[in-house]
């Protein structure tokens, strides 16, 4: 099950390149290959969730439930995104002039970067994990810079360096943690594997694993998008496609984050929580300082939901800084709502910004009347992001601030406070810049049945019929573009409401696997 | 058969020639010179990791070695000498912080590299544990030359140093991490090369110039 | 040692600064001269000139003060005095235990310090313009200077010169620790520097724009100027001989008997040759930097002896 969950994408992938650059075969062959990833990913989930640990090529990749977790997650928001790009595509080729070759390239760079991520979550040698979190970076770049643009040319630019540079850092934790693993008497064959590491924990130099772990956070955190190092992921995010957002914000980040885990196990096992954990204090709250002002001020909306992003991220860190049981498992918790969440606001500002040609917030009216589906989703989307009940963003922020509140230790105290006023602002926020989008009249042009002095676009060279941009077309109808969301939607309400007894066991025994135990 | 005070001699000439090149790329404002310097210090890392293979017996290192020379103290160099010579952008003018403070920083970089790595140097006995520190100071000088120069050629060459700190580090504190990682690693090295120089490329055609600090409309 | 050997070691020191530093100049001159094709001046030419300048009149500006006439004096003292502590064919000298390796850079300093005053004092816009860039060289070369010297003296574990000649030509290996080769490339920049050579300042430009030595000396003439000119060659032949002898001690003498100093004078004659060639090959094939650039030089070489004590440390 392992080896075929990894060998699809990257079949999928080999199958691309050769494929005809007919976006309807690319498509047909992306969703089927989706649909096995999902079937995969569940199956192994089940499999670890029944308490089996699979391993694989010598140990190389070995799955417990953590992994089986956000197997699962990346699996299923990969399913999402792929429906969602059989119509962002279709539009961008139609109306945006980008090219079938450009399509084929899109699904290809696609399919590696699923194929990078599955592979560093599984991964069960670090210096593995490493090298898959570093193709992330190689395969999102030109996916980021996809439309050619100025500002995308510039994003991408940024984001491979600072990732790279960042990610670089945390190679040099990872050789240290090798280093004191040999030292600790480990074979030297097996010392990067994980499962090594986690058995000689206790003999581990502790100056050391206390020097590696902030490597080690600095590099994925650099990866994560936590404060300070988060200048790359406002542009990244923004200027994706919009599903290439969604995965950036929705998985990628958790999948350093994934990683950042699997070394604070370790570290916690030598040094005890409180070490790690303050620093993941530290760098959460600065993630929720920084992003605060930004979101206030903001007036694009996709760098207003990248912020977000780093938001997040940061509550995560003040979760798994909080620590014990509820604060551990809010941040998880609170991984799972974020990756639903994010996803689903990202693909929508997607077809935001192919009705309105603009990131602009100020542009932005009255999408509730023009686009009733993907304007009804970003509503509640965002209802659900700054933390509402009953989404289920609201359980897990309850469940993180609650441990941060009650854990009796006055620094946990203070950072919960501050966190709490720090979302509040973030709150108004949100609510002040959504209210003008979503509600009112749309601006005059948009909704004008023959735009006179808009030239037809799409027009073949051999005098095809024009094609007219599709906001001719008045109201939106419920297409792929909006009807994977509902999924999103839907189980967001679902786990705030009453969370799914194997979803609540699942997140029980991954604390306990965070917690050092097996 | 080779003494062990023999062996720390050499190789910890070869670590200060190492880290001299670095500051050499730090001091050149010609790009190609720069590169070519790059070019030499990867050869002297090559020639660390034969000479860590020869003394201990580690035979992997040898094709590590190999490795290196061949990616970057050859392939590498050659590709951002094209696009250099291709870019018509010969010399970094104006780095944002200049060239004399640049290298008293540099400098400085060491000696913070010596405080910080000094607990891991006395944490084992292997005989290449001296010149841990001055590995760590690579990474930190090619994270300074990746912040304080402005044109993308140079940012990459900082990220280069960085990493061949980083491979520096790796040999001298465990002779190397596992073969099948460190190709992974060289793997990913080498497209994420690739993929500089084509945005390279396309940064020029789009902007005109590959000053990154024409990059600069997004903000806030 | 007696002081009867120790005294004749002293005149002989003295009379070997004074007597072969113009040569030593005349050396570079004509080596340069044969690189670059020509013949060169004559060989006695320092000599000729500072005769012509000594019978000169010394013209003094109204607006100088005592400064300006007592810096030629006060110069041409420091280079004596540190004459008396740079070993040059034997390391059993006089003044050994009164000052090691840091008296003669303070010494070196206070002439300098002098020179740049006297460039002001003037009032003359060449000379404040020479004795500014002079201290912004300064300002870089000196800790440049103190840092290399202080690397060589821990790797022989000693600030006296005789000791450290002593123990490095004892044992080779300590001459291929990386400190003393990081300290040797510091000295070599430095020494450059210094002594206002290719490609930091040229000695035979009387161009005002390039100008750093030539500018502070300008308003020199007469028994001043012969005076300033002899220091400064003076400077440069101990600059030179420090350097040979710190980093290749070798045939320096250290028993007081005449077959040792001999040979030891030989091959303090041989290596100066060499230095002198090296300076002026250097010269042949370098441009003068940009004044601009000459900070970034001396930073350079500024690191790399803070590499070198790093180093020390270090490995």
């Amino acid at each position: 099950m392992l080896l075929l969950l990894l060998s699809i994408p990257l079949l999928l992938a080999l199958i691309i390149w050769f494929l005809p650059a007919s976006l309807r075969v690319l498509q047909l062959a992306h969703v089927v290959g989706a649909t096995l990833l999902l079937t995969a990913g569940i199956g192994l989930f089940v499999q670890t969730y029944g308490g089996a640990v699979p391993t694989a090529l010598n140990e190389l990749l070995r799955v417990d439930l953590l992994s089986g977790l956000f197997v699962l997650l990346i699996t299923l928001i990969a399913w999402i995104v792929g429906l969602y790009t059989i119509h962002y595509l279709m539009v961008e080729h139609q109306e945006h002039g980008v090219s079938l070759r450009g399509g084929r390239q899109f699904y290809f760079l696609l399919n590696v970067f699923i194929f990078a991520m599955l592979t560093a979550v599984t991964a069960n040698n670090v210096g593995l994990m490493w090298v898959a979190v570093e193709g992330t970076t190689l395969a999102t770049t030109f996916l980021i810079s996809f439309h050619g643009t100025r500002a995308a040319l510039e994003s991408s630019w940024k984001y491979v360096l600072i990732s790279s540079v960042g990610i670089a850092l945390a190679l040099i934790g990872t050789i240290l943690f090798y280093f004191v693993n040999v030292q600790a008497g480990s074979e030297a064959e097996h010392a990067l594997n994980w499962t090594s590491l986690r058995s000689a924990a206790t003999s581990l130099n502790p100056e050391i694993v206390r020097m590696a772990f902030v490597f080690i956070l600095v590099g994925y955190g650099t990866k994560m998008g936590l404060a300070p190092m988060h200048t790359w992921l406002p542009d990244a995010h923004s200027e994706a496609p919009a599903p290439i957002s969604g995965l950036l914000s929705g998985v990628l980040l958790n999948v350093a984050l994934y990683a950042l885990l699997r070394f604070k196990i370790i570290a916690d096992l030598r040094l005890g929580g409180a070490y790690t954990g303050n620093l993941l204090l530290g760098m959460g709250l600065l993630s929720l300082l920084v992003s605060a002002p930004l979101i206030l001020n903001q007036t694009n909306f996709k760098r207003l939901l990248a912020y977000s992003s780093v938001e997040h991220m940061g509550l995560i860190c003040l979760g798994l800084g909080f620590g014990g049981v509820f604060g551990t498992f809010g941040a998880l918790f609170h991984v799972l709502n974020h990756a639903l969440n994010k996803s689903m606001l990202f693909m929508l500002s997607g077809n935001i910004l192919q009705r309105y040609q603009s990131t602009r917030i100020p542009a932005i009216q009255g999408l509730l009347g023009l686009m009733p589906w993907t304007g009804a989703l970003w509503l509640l989307g965002i209802l659900g992001l700054i933390g509402l009940p009953p989404f289920a963003i609201f359980a897990s922020e309850f469940a993180i601030f609650r441990a941060g509140l009650t854990g009796g230790s006055a620094l946990h105290l203070v950072v919960g406070i501050v966190g709490l006023i720090l979302l509040s602002v973030i709150f108004a926020g949100f609510v002040a810049h959504n209210s003008p989008m979503v509600y009112g009249d749309p601006p005059e042009v948009m909704l004008a049945k023959d735009p006179p002095d808009v030239p037809p676009t799409g027009v073949g060279e051999n005098d095809d019929p024009p094609v007219y941009p599709l906001w001719h077309t008045l109201r939106e109808k419920l297409t792929w573009a909006t009807a994977p969301l509902l999924l999103n939607l839907g189980l967001l309400l679902i786990m705030g409401i009453v969370l799914p007894p194997f979803l609540r066991e699942t997140l029980q025994r991954v604390v306990l696997l965070l917690g050092g135990g097996s | 058969m080779l003494t062990s005070d023999g062996f720390i001699r050499i190789l910890n000439l070869l670590s200060v020639g190492v880290l001299v090149t670095g500051m050499l790329i730090l001091w050149r404002r010609s790009l190609l010179s720069a590169v070519q310097i790059f070019g030499v210090q990867s050869l002297l890392l090559a020639l660390m990791a034969v000479w860590i293979a020869f003394y201990t017996g580690a035979a992997h290192l040898y094709l590590i070695a190999f490795l290196v020379a061949a990616i970057k103290a050859v392939a590498i160099p050659v590709l951002l000498s094209r696009i250099i010579r291709r870019l018509d952008v010969y010399t970094e003018i104006e780095p944002y912080i200049g060239v004399a403070t640049s290298l008293l920083v540099g400098a400085g970089l060491v000696v913070v590299a010596y405080f910080v790595m000094q607990p891991v140097a006395d944490a084992t006995n292997l005989p290449t544990h001296n010149a841990l520190p001055l590995a760590f100071a690579m990474v930190l000088l090619g994270l300074f030359i990746t912040v304080s120069r402005k044109k993308a050629v140079t940012q990459i060459l900082g990220f280069l140093v960085l990493e061949n700190g980083i491979f520096m580090l790796a040999v001298l504190a465990t002779y190397g991490v596992p073969t099948i990682v460190e190709i992974g690693v060289f793997l990913d090295l080498f497209v994420g090369i690739l993929i500089m120089e084509v945005l390279v490329y396309r940064i020029n055609q789009t902007f005109e110039s590959v000053d990154t600090h024409v990059l600069d409309e997004l903000r806030g | 040692m007696d002081y009867v050997a120790k005294f004749l070691i002293a005149v002989v020191q003295l009379l070997i600064v004074l007597g072969a530093s113009p040569v030593l100049v005349s050396l570079i001159r004509r080596l340069k001269a044969r690189l670059q094709g020509r013949l060169g001046p004559p060989w006695f030419q320092p000599y000729y000139d500072l005769a012509k300048y000594f019978q000169k009149e010394s013209v003094v500006s109204e607006t100088a003060s005592w400064i300006f006439n007592f810096t030629p004096y006060l110069q041409f003292v420091c280079m004596l005095l540190i004459a008396l502590f740079v070993p040059f064919y034997t390391a059993m000298l006089p003044l050994d235990a009164t000052g090691g390796i840091i008296v003669i850079m303070y010494f070196f300093l206070l002439s300098t310090f002098f020179l740049a005053l006297s460039g002001l004092d003037t009032g003359s816009a060449f000379g404040g313009m020479g004795s500014s860039r002079e201290m912004t060289i300064a300002a870089l070369a000196e800790p440049t200077i103190i840092l290399a010297v202080f690397s060589i003296s821990l790797v022989a574990n000693s600030t006296n010169i005789s000791t450290i000649i002593l123990r490095l030509g004892s044992d080779y290996g300590l001459l291929f620790n990386p400190t003393h080769l990081l300290a040797f490339a510091a000295f070599v920049i430095v020494t450059i520097a210094e002594t206002g050579r290719l490609p930091v300042d040229n000695p035979t430009t009387h161009l005002e724009l390039t100008m750093i030595h030539e500018a502070m000396i300008l308003e020199y003439s007469g028994r001043h100027l012969a005076l300033v000119e002899w220091s400064a060659w003076m400077k440069l032949f101990l600059f030179l001989s420090l350097l040979t002898n710190l980093f290749f001690p070798w045939g320096v003498a250290t028993s007081l008997d005449l077959l040792s100093f001999v040979a030891g004078l030989v091959i303090f004659a041989v290596k100066l040759t060499l230095a002198a060639g090296a300076i002026a090959f250097m010269e042949t094939i370098l441009a003068k930097v940009r004044i601009f650039r000459v900070p970034e030089l001396l930073a350079g070489s500024f690191a790399i002896a803070l590499l070198a004590i790093i180093s020390f440390y270090v490995l």
